[in-house]
């Protein structure tokens, strides 16, 4: 039996080749749907879409889960005691400044396996950041940055596909990433988790080149995603 | 046209479904109000309330038990709204305040050396009051030796508190009862640690004035200790580095504070 295990770092490094491949051969003249479907052909009869998009409220840099003992990325500033900031060295923690996050940018290659059935493997990117700054002089010290990357394989179901519209919902399950560093730590605070994302309606308007939104929740993120796609 | 339409379409949903700003700022708590804040409700407290607290559940344990018998109910109820409990032939524990443990002499008698632990307990039937601890602040939990020097004085250590603290020198006077207000100077000095940080403090030679008023009609807080007069410094440092300073001076209607900060 053929088995091929990748450390994380390799995976990383792999990807963008996978998926410059899967365009590649997607993208070709005589591929089996062009014979199908004649030249003018209908969102439902590509056999393959590459998609970008931005948008959703990323769960892990406001969540509990970013950090043990505290509130977040954005919480408190040390992984402390629940009452630390209430002691004396409370009154000497660095201000923060505002928290930003970019949203969730995300890229995926999607697989029409049927008229109603499309599987994809997609990747998202976050990042947050937060100036920090010197108690005793108010400078600013630094920023602290958090980096969220995961990957969501996801099945959608394409309940209405139509000449120019589709509707559908989809459910993922993936892994992510964050790579977290605050100012006046040394090195850099990783961590894996489970990412689940349930996105309960979609619309992508367009044939070759389509426009598309959709509402989710999962750790992915939370709220509504836009951004276009090509068909092949 | 289509493509214009198109792009603002994009533009507009991109806007609604992304959100830049996820954190309001939090702002240094370094200035002089929480200089002045942590000052007021964290080392006074423990340096100066405390001490005349301890003092004042010995004298009125001392009252109670010199006059057992004679004290009507009336009275009984102003020394010790939720009563006490006789823990064996002379300690006794105030509910709400206390477990005081004289050494057989009063209270004013020169030598005598009575403990006072002023213990917390989170789930005693009282914890309204425990919470505010017999003297309107936070419950902090320490125990305390008092020895009598003189009628109306005594010197007051701190055996232990539930934080890293040390109290020297701390010196407690009777000054006078008026209208049922009664009224202690205190003098002492200190430091607390918590983390890295200790701030070091002290009353000034002439002590803060502190007022007792007990009130048994005034619901959950039936005690309030309020400092009056007098000066409170405190020095923050790290280390060896100094940091800052706050110096508070109390008056009837409250405190100013002097920090060096703006």
């Amino acid at each position: 039996m053929l088995s091929i295990r990748f450390q994380s770092g390799q995976f990383f490094r792999l990807l963008p080749s996978v998926l410059a491949l899967a365009v590649f051969f997607s993208a070709c003249p005589d591929s089996p749907a062009a014979d199908r479907y004649g030249t003018r052909r209908e969102a439902a009869c590509f056999d393959y879409e590459v998609r970008v998009g931005i948008g959703g409220y990323p769960m892990f840099e406001v969540s509990d889960f970013g950090m043990d003992g505290s509130g977040g990325f954005f919480g408190y500033y040390f992984d402390a005691e629940p009452y630390y900031r209430e002691t004396l060295a409370g009154i000497y923690l660095p201000g923060l400044g505002r928290g930003y996050v970019t949203g969730v940018l995300s890229a995926e290659v999607d697989f029409n396996i049927k008229r109603w059935f499309t599987v994809t493997f997609g990747i998202g990117v976050n990042s947050a950041f937060q100036n920090v700054f010197d108690p005793m002089d108010g400078g600013k010290m630094g920023r602290n940055h958090c980096t969220t990357v995961s990957i969501l394989p996801e099945a959608r179901f394409n309940w209405l596909n139509r000449d120019f519209v589709r509707l559908y919902s989809s459910v993922g399950i993936g892994l992510g990433m964050d790579v977290i560093r605050k100012v006046t730590y040394e090195g850099s605070d990783t961590g894996y988790f489970p990412v689940f994302q349930i996105t309960p309606a979609g619309i992508s308007l367009g044939r070759k080149v389509y426009w598309f939104a959709e509402c989710g929740i999962g750790l992915q993120y939370i709220g509504g995603m836009t951004g276009v796609g090509v068909r092949f | 046209m289509k493509r214009s339409v198109n792009t603002i379409f994009l533009a507009v949903s991109a806007f609604l479904t992304a959100s830049c700003v996820v954190a309001d700022p939090e702002t240094v708590k370094r200035t002089s109000e929480g200089l002045a804040s942590y000052s007021n409700s964290r080392l006074v407290p423990l340096f100066a309330i405390d001490p005349v607290a301890a003092v004042i559940a010995a004298v009125d344990t001392d009252t109670y038990l010199s006059r057992q018998g004679e004290i009507d109910d009336q009275e009984m109820a102003s020394l010790f709204p939720y009563g006490v409990l006789h823990i064996d032939d002379r300690a006794i524990k105030i509910n709400g305040v206390a477990n005081v443990y004289p050494d057989g002499n009063g209270i004013n008698t020169p030598g005598a050396k009575w403990e006072v632990d002023r213990f917390y307990d989170p789930y005693s039937i009282h914890a309204d009051s425990d919470y505010l601890y017999y003297t309107g602040y936070e419950a902090r939990g320490s125990r305390w030796v008092l020895e009598c020097i003189s009628e109306g004085h005594w010197n007051v250590d701190l055996l232990s508190v539930n934080v890293l603290a040390s109290c020297d020198q701390v010196h407690v006077a009777y000054v006078k009862e008026e209208s049922g207000i009664r009224e202690y100077t205190v003098t002492s000095s200190g430091s607390l640690t918590e983390y890295d940080y200790t701030a070091t403090c002290s009353t000034g030679d002439d002590g803060v004035t502190i007022k007792f008023i007990s009130n048994i009609d005034a619901g959950f807080s039936k005690w309030t200790m309020v400092p009056t007069a007098g000066i409170f410094n405190v020095y923050f440092s790290k280390g060896s580095q100094k940091l800052d300073y706050c110096y508070l001076t109390f008056a009837e209607n409250g405190f100013s504070c002097e920090t060096g900060l703006d």
